[in-house]
């Protein structure tokens, strides 16, 4: 609703520090699904350069796993990827009115496994040589 | 503790005496007289001991389109003595009483039953007089609910609000009524259990003002007015006929499909309306309604 004169912080993300676990899993699956569909335009266009040939193709995952920072990428990807999995599971609850009174301790348990497979995976994904 | 008994005595012997000369109305008056002075003696007392008792620190948002000087807003700060048990409401009656007669808010049960003093406390919306000023951390920040015209200082305009609210027409709309109209509509034991939560509603705003959606979506229908319609839409007397009226309401582009079942009115809710499993629910409804596969 428009505002007759600046209420400041009140009206905005500014109060962030004030939401709750319900609020954090609404903007953390908004922020990871907007993640997950740039993903899937930069993996079609990587894919599509196997079009030019296996050499090509080759060459291109190659030129990209030797790069530190795409490592790095690759375990963020995955813990967006687990999330989004998770509280998609959670959402899936809540839509069938089950464990509604659950609601926040489901979303701190997605984090926590989040958290814990990204760990987990860390080893594989920066563990490889470079080049 | 002594002396209070024997007052008391020498109360009763006064009455004796009086009540051979004196009418009843005379004598009531005269024992009325004597609670007050008896009251205003304890209430002396008690105000000046209030100097070395705990206070309450409020920063109050003030805001007068209406008078120049007051039209920037602006916090305010009050120091309001503490008593045990007292509220966010009885803070700023404190407040206005004895400092500043023209800070403005709206109260009047002043026991969570009447819905007019939703407030947005710390940040987040609470009833002012349910709100125990003990478990708030202080200073205590008093601003209107957000996502509202303010109209001054804390009162908001709750004219969009009361629009939602009637556009689900919340009232009981049989469609068959008795044919003595004397006759009682029983409802079961079930089905009132299943509605008995959103009835509690008492149009305080709270939940419309802390919904995200609500804010962005001026047209959504918002948590109070659907859990209005599933208190109807779930009551059996109301016949199939008025509960696919209710559901073509509710399932409109603004109504249940709005809500990203953030849980936000849930938690402010000042009654415990369990809100977003009841817009949960009528999702379920309207699915089932449109989809047949017979």
């Amino acid at each position: 609703m428009s505002q007759s004169y600046n209420r400041g912080t009140v009206e905005d993300f500014g109060r962030w520090r004030e939401f709750s676990a319900g609020m954090w899993a609404w903007i953390f699956h908004k922020f990871t699904g907007w993640v997950l569909v740039g993903y899937l335009f930069t993996h079609i266009a990587v894919l599509s350069t196997s079009l030019g040939g296996a050499e090509l193709y080759t060459n291109t995952l190659q030129g990209l796993e030797a790069l530190l920072v795409v490592r790095f990428l690759e375990v963020g990807l995955l813990a967006v990827a687990v999330f989004h999995i998770l509280n998609g599971v959670r959402l899936l609850m809540v839509d069938l009115g089950v464990g509604l009174e659950a609601q926040d301790k489901s979303f701190y348990a997605s984090m926590v496994l989040t958290g814990a497979i990204t760990v987990a995976s860390i080893p594989t994904f920066l563990g490889g040589p470079l080049a | 503790m002594s002396t209070q008994i024997e007052q008391q005595e020498t109360e009763t012997e006064q009455e004796e005496q009086e009540a051979e000369i004196e009418s009843p109305g005379e004598r009531r008056r005269a024992e009325k007289r004597e609670r007050e002075a008896e009251r205003e003696a304890q209430r002396e007392t008690e105000e000046a001991t209030l100097d070395d008792e705990e206070t309450v620190l409020l920063k109050v948002f003030r805001y007068d389109p209406e008078v120049e000087g007051k039209q920037e807003p602006r916090f305010d700060d009050f120091r309001v003595p503490f008593h045990k048990g007292m509220t966010v409401l009885d803070a700023l009656i404190y407040a206005r009483d004895e400092y500043d007669s023209s800070l403005t808010f709206r109260h009047s049960c002043r026991q969570a039953v009447c819905g007019s003093d939703a407030l947005f406390v710390n940040g987040r919306q609470m009833l002012g007089c349910k709100t125990q000023l003990a478990e708030l951390e202080s200073p205590v920040r008093i601003e209107p609910l957000p996502h509202q015209e303010v109209v001054k200082d804390l009162v908001v305009d709750m004219e969009h609000f009361y629009d939602q609210m009637h556009a689900v027409e919340p009232y009981f709309d049989a469609d068959d009524l008795p044919e003595d109209e004397l006759e009682e509509q029983r409802q079961s034991r079930e089905n009132r259990e299943k509605v008995k939560m959103s009835t509690r509603c008492i149009w305080c705003g709270a939940c419309m003002s802390s919904c995200n959606i609500a804010a962005g979506d001026n047209e959504y229908l918002g948590p109070a007015a659907i859990n209005k319609a599933y208190r109807f839409a779930m009551d059996e007397r109301e016949g199939a006929d008025r509960k696919q009226e209710r559901l073509r309401i509710i399932e409109q582009e603004h109504g249940v499909w709005r809500c990203q079942t953030q849980f936000s009115c849930t938690e402010v809710c000042p009654k415990d309306i369990p809100l977003t499993e009841h817009i949960q629910e009528l999702k379920r409804e309207a699915v089932k309604n449109n989809l047949k596969f017979w």
